[in-house]
């Protein structure tokens, strides 16, 4: 060998090394950085948590303070702060949005504040006030023993180590409580989520499947065939943005013939569905050809029809081709989020329903991080669940598989 | 056809009465002779513009065993996929002559292929159960006739099974996927599966050429006890198979029928010097 050639040699595989490389570190630069933003923020809250904060205001009308003396849990931290009175504790600390805030970390069961009334305006008023761990405290108001309000909490700059003394030696009577059930969750969105891919695999599987069927059974060689055929291959390349598209110009008209309005989580799903439909025929059909031709040829020669042959034999067959093919959809469903940017809208929501519009969780990071102040954190806590998600369907695909596989060979 | 066996093919549903009448005006010829399975008249066979079979005639006899014997591409398992009309899935397979099968000639218009191929029977060359339990392999081709019973179907699975010399090694696990069965257990799912549905004829295509001399053996002998009550063709590579169980051997060159006749005669004195040349391991 000349030393030209060495030389070449070395080079070429140097470059091949050096592209690998350079994926491998793209791969694990994005987790690491996915997973060193979000991984402390991921916790039950934030998992199954509303969004949207919400504000408490309640009353507690003539509940007169008893003389039950709370004993807080041993467990109680050093920063905890008890009222032995009232049968609460609270920490200092800081929330997902970077504020300074009174989070209430135990309350007894038979504490009085979990007696209020919410009297905000609006349709919960009268409502059961919530009082439990995880909520934030601002204001608290009392009558002293001369009749006269006191405000107490983080609203006045107090400390919790300031405020909860003063609570528990001057109040007579509590007057109202101002908290708030902090946000940030993503719960609204893991919910539509899911409702997304059930609606959206119900429109899509059936018609694939079927679709399959015809092409790979029943259709016979000709132009219009070939023409349905390359439609298909064309669907599957058509960017997504221009399905969210036809999704309100096409099927929004047709949904409204039903009574629904606007966008909506079933809007979303039939965009989804007409999307999925290509990968899934094509795939569908490629588990149908899977399966050996002499299944096909001994349940024909058995006097079985060509119907009960597709259906009774060469389906079930194909049957792990086809669910491998459902579980990929189901990973591009959640992946996908312009196909539903227009369809579904972008406002997210804590409790989703399908005739109105929510957001996906991958939709839910497109709104994080549009808006003025782009929360990073919870975009890559949102995002570590969508890729484990992933991650999870494509490795059961795997083992799928390999399963057949292995029954295809013995 | 003995007289038994032919009512209770009239009786069956679907088809019996056409082919009745059908019988009174096509073919008196073969109508009359009841031990014929198949009467061929000119058979020829084309791929597109390939004739593989070129003028075959003969009367191909009831309960006996009849083999196939050949070079590879003379035409034998074409022929046999006649029988059954399984040519029927090859795109531009093209069929003239005639095979008349109780006077009726199985290409002629009135006959309804799916009922043909419950009377006519056949087991492939590789073993080729369904990835369905024991069960609902053999119960398959009474299911798709609509039986629902599940009585019938268990008895049917059970005397299947039985006469297909497989009952004792499976009656245990009838509900374990047959493709966890061996080769051979396999091929005689296979021939149970046929059973179950009491066809008259049974076609095998080269039957054992996949399994092992243990499995052969007992496909053989399985053979030789299933032709007291159905016709069997066989097609064969194996010379020694042939001579073993067939009452009859047909040897095919090239499309052509060369001979046919009782076994004893083709393997002892063929007439033709083909065949002398194809037995005695010439060629082939």
């Amino acid at each position: 060998m000349t030393r030209i050639r060495k030389i070449k040699d070395t080079v070429m595989q140097s470059l091949t090394w050096l592209a690998s490389g350079i994926s491998a570190w793209v791969l694990v630069a994005i987790l690491v950085f996915i997973f060193s933003n979000g991984w402390k923020l991921l916790d039950r809250t934030v998992l199954l948590g509303d969004y949207h904060a919400r504000n408490i205001v309640s009353g507690f009308g003539d509940i007169q303070t008893t003389d039950v003396v709370f004993t807080p849990p041993a467990s109680l931290g050093d920063d905890e702060v008890a009222s032995t009175r009232y049968g609460f504790a609270v920490r200092d600390e800081i929330d997902k949005e970077k504020n300074h805030v009174h989070t209430i970390t135990w309350v007894d069961d038979r504490s009085p504040l979990r007696n209020g009334t919410i009297t905000t305006a609006g349709p919960t008023q009268g409502h059961k006030a919530p009082f439990d761990a995880g909520m934030n405290i601002n204001k608290l108001v009392f009558i002293d023993a001369s009749g006269e309000e006191v405000s107490v909490g983080r609203f006045k700059q107090q400390t919790p180590q300031e405020w909860i003394p003063l609570l528990d030696s001057e109040a007579k009577q509590i007057a109202e409580f101002h908290g708030k059930v902090p946000g940030g969750g993503m719960r609204g969105s893991l919910i539509a989520t899911l409702m997304l891919i059930g609606l959206s695999l119900f429109f899509s599987v059936p018609i694939g499947i079927f679709a399959a069927i015809y092409l790979y059974a029943i259709a016979k060689q000709n132009r219009l065939t070939t023409f349905v055929r390359s439609s298909i291959e064309l669907l599957a390349g058509v960017p997504s943005i221009i399905f969210s598209m036809m999704g309100i110009t096409l099927i929004f008209p047709i949904i409204r013939l039903f009574g629904l309005s606007g966008q909506s989580i079933i809007l979303g799903s039939l965009t989804m569905a007409v999307l999925l439909l290509p990968v899934l025929i094509r795939q569908t059909e490629e588990a149908l050809r899977s399966v050996p031709t002499s299944y096909a040829q001994a349940s024909l020669a058995l006097g079985a029809t060509q119907t009960e042959t597709l259906f009774r034999v060469v389906l079930p067959a194909a049957r792990n081709g086809i669910f491998s093919a459902c579980l990929l959809a189901v990973s591009r469903i959640i992946g996908e989020s312009a196909a539903l940017i227009f369809t579904m809208g972008t406002a997210i929501q804590d409790s989703p329903a399908v005739t109105s519009g929510a957001t996906s969780l991958a939709v839910q990071i497109y709104v994080l991080m549009g808006g003025e102040n782009p929360n990073f954190e919870l975009a890559s806590a949102i995002s570590i669940v969508i890729l484990i998600l992933v991650l999870a369907l494509n490795l059961t695909v795997k083992v799928v598989s390999a399963l057949s596989d292995k029954k295809g060979k013995a | 056809m003995s007289a038994s066996k032919f009512q209770k093919f009239m009786n069956r549903a679907g088809g019996a009465k056409k082919e009745t009448m059908a019988s009174s005006s096509e073919s008196s010829r073969a109508s009359r002779r009841d031990n014929v399975a198949f009467a061929l008249e000119d058979v020829n066979l084309y791929y597109g513009d390939f004739q593989a079979l070129n003028d075959i005639t003969f009367d191909l006899p009831t309960h006996q065993v009849t083999a196939f014997i050949g070079p590879s591409g003379c035409g034998k398992s074409t022929l046999l996929r006649c029988f059954n009309r399984m040519n029927d899935l090859i795109d531009n397979c093209r069929v003239e002559g005639a095979i008349y099968r109780n006077g009726v000639d199985i290409y002629g218009d009135s006959v309804d292929v799916v009922d043909l191929r419950t009377h006519v029977g056949m087991v492939f060359q590789q073993p080729n159960p369904f990835p369905k339990s024991i069960y609902d392999n053999v119960a398959y081709g009474l299911v798709c006739q609509g039986v629902r019973s599940k009585k019938v179907l268990d008895e049917a699975v059970e005397s299947s099974l039985k006469k297909a010399a497989l009952w004792d090694e499976v009656k245990d696990h009838l509900r374990r996927d047959a493709t966890q069965l061996s080769g051979g257990q396999q091929q005689r799912l296979c021939i149970a599966r046929a059973i179950a549905l009491q066809p008259d004829v049974i076609l095998m295509d080269e039957p054992t050429s996949a399994l092992d001399p243990i499995a052969t053996a007992r496909i053989e002998d399985l053979i030789t006890q299933l032709k007291e009550e159905y016709t069997i063709v066989i097609v064969t590579h194996s010379m020694s198979q042939a001579a073993r169980i067939s009452d009859k051997t047909a040897f095919f060159l090239l499309g052509d029928l060369i001979e046919f006749g009782p076994t004893d005669d083709i393997f002892q004195n063929p007439r033709d010097k083909r065949t002398e040349d194809y037995i005695t391991g010439k060629f082939g």
